[in-house]
């Protein structure tokens, strides 16, 4: 008796936190299938739907537009970050004396908010009056360009998360042991062979780790892109979570919106599932 | 002040066996040395008589009472660890204190409790130190002084003396066997330190993959050693093996060394007992180095394809490289099965 | 020679971290009529006339008053409901503890976009739509999995050692969790809660659903929801902005060692 209260006493210490989510996160995740498969539009009879809505979402010139768009902002931000970060840990490992400063200075794109930054770029971008254009030495319609907008998007989100992965890189890079590239340095490597057989390889897993961050996050992407073009000019810049927004707010068509929702998820949880197969391995 | 019983208990961490099927009994006021290789799961076995952890099987007792499933704060255990485990953020008096203020005790009952244990162990003007600021010595010392504090039935130690330098080790550990003369507290103790098993212990008991190969007093287990395991084991350097055949001849047990792994038999000599001289009785063999050690010099000689280690004889001269003859009495050897590795008693 | 080189590249690191911002900061205090004007450059004189105009035009007090409410709150409540369970998963370790972890984990990789309908007619039928309590509600289940996973790493940090010492001295698993691992992981703590703070405040898609006036607004929905009919405040605008993150990029820099230490947690080994 007293043994099985001594079992639960951890579940017990835990409920507070897996009852809220199970009420923020799992609930409504569960609800969200269950609106997928019904018909809740406005001006419509509520009715059960049935696969309707993914049918439908199938033949959506409009999903796979989103999807695309959604799928190379992901890649190229992610690999952009990626390189850019990893040249920024570099040189961040040489601060020394003004290390404080520039970890200061590097933090501030993390620590303002996306809508903000959305805005800040929104006006660095304006054709006429914008900074950007000023540089560029004539009026470029940076956002209303459909060839220019969505490239445009993926800068502001570079300028936003490189931080981000500059200092997970850097934290990786401050634990590969300094005995390693002074002693390949001693058999006579140079800098750029230690970079390519020692330091990369041994930084490949915090490479990874970044990377997987990075790519849920650009799959889900809403508030920066939602704020600097509203998913135009000609939905070239919106993303799979922008068009499921639209159609659950502004069309309000809970139903099909809920479908769109529920493959977001999907694409999410696929790539969500992949990290949770590495984090397990580093759990135990 | 307590007796402690194992009874067939049974506990694995998934692929690791830390104990299988341990049936034993501590008597009360007894120092018991749990003694096994690194990472055999000692602590484990520690945990469970803490209530940290839970046997898969069996029953443990402490004082006679059933223990599985009483929380550990009930339990009235004091344990010390290998890593002092002091509360960093509080200070000696504090974590001295910490025991008797979870039993409701305060103010100049409190104050007196801790300073008549503080002067106890000589920790008097470090009071209002943090563990930060002690010396590894000193630290162990405080650990000491908040498990005597409440007056534990048992008291858990595992291999506290593992993190000390070479002396303070020894100062320690004299430490720990004075306390336990004078208060006789019930003691499980765990390390992989032969010869500190050897020093403090009134038992040993020796582990190996979850099961006690030898249970016995320290001399018994140096004289007789249960197999070729605790044989090994147990005593610095360690015992020479050497595999051979028995014969009979004239009515006597003979054992000829086969060298390598032909034998029925293992024989053991421990290098105390065996001589090396320069001529004379004894095996052929063939000196490759000497190691100097104070009053002992050790000889490590070939015979017939196996090193062995030797004492040097007071009026022996031998040099690397050179011939001599390795001796020891019948009495000194032990007789080991070679296939189960059990002893064979004569 | 390399010396300069890495001046020079930690320099141009700075300036392209800082510059976005300087560049608002700059248009915050430009009069209006050098807003428009061609090139864009640095003002003529320091006006303070948009930071009057947000506060008096608009209810920015209201919204700084909201966020920082909502955000403090669901700080408080994922911290304290977050440790408990880390402490649960990483000291007392119960069976299935990895897959636990691992989901909840996995939770935080959730799109907001995917839960925001079903929590809007939650929050309707529970009658917490534009209000404070929702947002708090929401936010720290949302924050929950980052506080559980932070505190999880710092807790294991603490050595198993003081937990046993501490149930032995005689305290309960809840008595060793306040007395002893809740002291000794207090940078954590800090840390887990500067990055929640920041996560709560930035948060933009449910607050902008589950909010509908100036009641339960905050800022990101403000600084969103701007612009004039005609023509666009632009230095209004910058003045919001500035204003939204003064509070974050203070925090962030004061703090910096601790928002290092959590942003890096558990994803480097060690």
């Amino acid at each position: 008796m007293r043994l099985r209260a001594a079992r639960l006493e951890p579940w017990v210490l835990m409920s507070p936190a897996l009852l809220l989510l199970a009420a923020v996160t799992a609930l409504p995740m569960l609800y969200v299938l269950w609106l997928s498969l019904q018909q809740r539009a406005l001006f419509r009879p509520a009715r059960f739907a049935g696969l309707d809505h993914y049918l439908r979402l199938a033949a959506d010139e409009r999903f796979w537009n989103a999807l695309g768009n959604t799928l190379y902002f992901a890649a190229v931000s992610v690999a952009v970050e990626l390189a850019l970060g990893l040249g920024f840990a570099l040189l961040l490992e040489r601060a020394g004396r003004v290390r404080a400063l520039v970890y200061g200075a590097v933090l501030v794109p993390w620590a303002i908010p996306s809508v903000v930054s959305a805005r800040i770029w929104e006006w660095m971008y304006h054709p006429e009056i914008g900074l950007l254009s000023y540089l560029a030495g004539r009026p470029v319609n940076w956002l209303g360009d459909p060839a220019l907008a969505l490239h445009a998007a993926i800068a502001m989100d570079v300028w936003k998360s490189t931080p981000f992965v500059a200092l997970l890189l850097l934290a990786g890079l401050q634990g590969i042991p300094r005995e390693l590239a002074r002693a390949a340095a001693v058999d006579g490597a140079g800098a750029w062979t230690v970079f390519r057989r020692i330091t990369l390889p041994l930084l490949a897993p915090v490479i990874l780790v970044a990377a997987v961050f990075r790519t849920i996050d650009a799959l889900r992407v809403f508030d920066a892109i939602y704020v600097l073009t509203g998913g135009g000019p000609a939905n070239t810049t919106e993303t799979l979570s922008i068009y499921a927004y639209r159609v659950l707010f502004q069309e309000l068509d809970f139903g099909y919106g809920s479908a769109l929702a529920v493959v977001v998820l999907a694409i999410t949880g696929i790539a969500a599932l992949a990290y949770a197969r590495l984090l397990r391995a580093r759990i135990e | 002040m307590a007796s402690i019983a194992f009874e067939r208990v049974s506990k694995r961490f998934g692929p690791a066996v830390v104990a299988a099927g341990l049936s034993l009994e501590i008597a009360d006021g007894e120092f018991f040395v749990f003694l096994g290789p690194s990472g055999c799961g000692k602590s484990t076995l520690l945990h469970m008589l803490a209530g940290i952890e839970t046997p898969d099987e069996g029953t443990l007792r402490i004082g006679g009472a059933d223990v599985v499933g009483v929380p550990p704060q009930r339990r009235d255990i004091a344990m010390v660890f290998q890593s002092y485990a002091l509360y960093p953020h509080l200070d000696v008096f504090e974590n001295l204190a910490f025991p008797l203020r979870n039993r409701g005790l305060g103010g100049s009952a409190l104050r007196a409790e801790v300073t008549r244990m503080a002067a106890t162990l000589g920790l008097d003007g470090l009071l209002v130190k943090k563990p930060g600021e002690l010396s590894g010595g000193q630290r162990q010392r405080v650990a000491l002084g908040r498990a005597l504090i409440r007056r534990p039935v048992a008291f858990l130690m595992d291999e506290p003396l593992s993190n000390l330098d070479a002396a303070l080790r020894l100062e320690i550990r004299e430490e720990i066997k004075r306390v336990h003369q004078s208060h006789r507290i019930t003691t499980v103790y765990v390390t992989h330190d032969q010869e500190e098993a050897m020093a403090l212990a009134d038992r040993i008991a020796v582990l190996r993959e979850g099961r006690i190969v030898q249970c016995d007093a320290p001399e018994a287990i140096h004289a007789r050693p249960a197999d070729t395991f605790v044989a090994r084991f147990v005593g610095t350097p360690p015992m020479n093996l050497v595999p051979a055949a028995l014969f009979a001849r004239d009515a006597a047990l003979l054992a000829r060394l086969e060298g390598r792994d032909r034998g029925s038999v293992t024989v053991g000599v421990r290098p105390h007992d065996l001589e090396a001289r320069t001529q004379g009785n004894g095996l052929e063999a063939r000196v490759v180095l000497l190691e100097p050690a104070g009053s002992i010099t050790w000889v490590v000689a070939e015979v017939g394809g196996v090193r062995l280690k030797a004492r040097l004889a007071a009026d022996a001269r031998l040099t690397p490289g050179g011939a001599a003859r390795l001796a020891f009495r019948a009495e000194a050897a032990h007789l080991f099965d070679a296939t189960s590795r059990r002893r064979i008693e004569r | 020679m390399k010396r300069l080189g890495a001046w020079v590249g930690l320099a141009a690191v700075c300036a392209w971290s800082l510059a976005p911002f300087a560049w608002q900061l700059l248009t915050s205090v430009k009069p209006a009529a050098e807003l428009e004007a061609l090139p864009p450059l640095l003002p003529s004189a320091i006006t303070l006339a948009h930071y009057e105009a947000i506060f008096a035009g608009h209810p920015f007090a209201r919204l700084l008053a909201n966020s920082f409410a909502v955000s403090a709150l669901a700080t408080l409540l994922a911290l304290g409901f977050g440790s408990l369970a880390a402490f649960a998963l990483a000291k007392l370790r119960p069976p299935g503890r990895a897959v636990t972890l691992a989901a909840v984990v996995a939770l935080s990789m959730l799109p907001p976009v995917a839960t925001v309908s079903p929590l809007f007619l939650l929050a309707g039928a529970a009658g917490l739509r534009d209000t404070l309590a929702g947002l708090v509600l929401v936010y720290s289940g949302f924050a929950l999995p980052l506080a559980v996973w932070l505190m999880a790493q710092f807790f294991r940090g603490v050595p198993d050692e003081l937990y046993i010492a501490a149930r032995l001295d005689g305290c309960s698993a809840a008595g060793a969790f306040a007395k002893v691992m809740l002291p000794l992981a207090a940078p954590g703590l800090t840390a887990t809660g500067l990055l929640v703070f920041v996560f709560c405040w930035n948060e933009f898609l449910y607050a902008l659903t589950l909010t509908s006036s100036v009641a339960a607004r905050t800022v990101p929905v403000g600084i969103a929801l701007f612009p004039g009919i005609h023509e666009v405040p632009w230095g209004e605008i910058a003045a919001g902005s500035v204003v939204a993150t003064a509070p974050l990029v203070l925090l962030a820099i004061a703090f910096q060692r601790r928002v290092l230490a959590g942003l890096t947690a558990g994803a480097v080994k060690g």
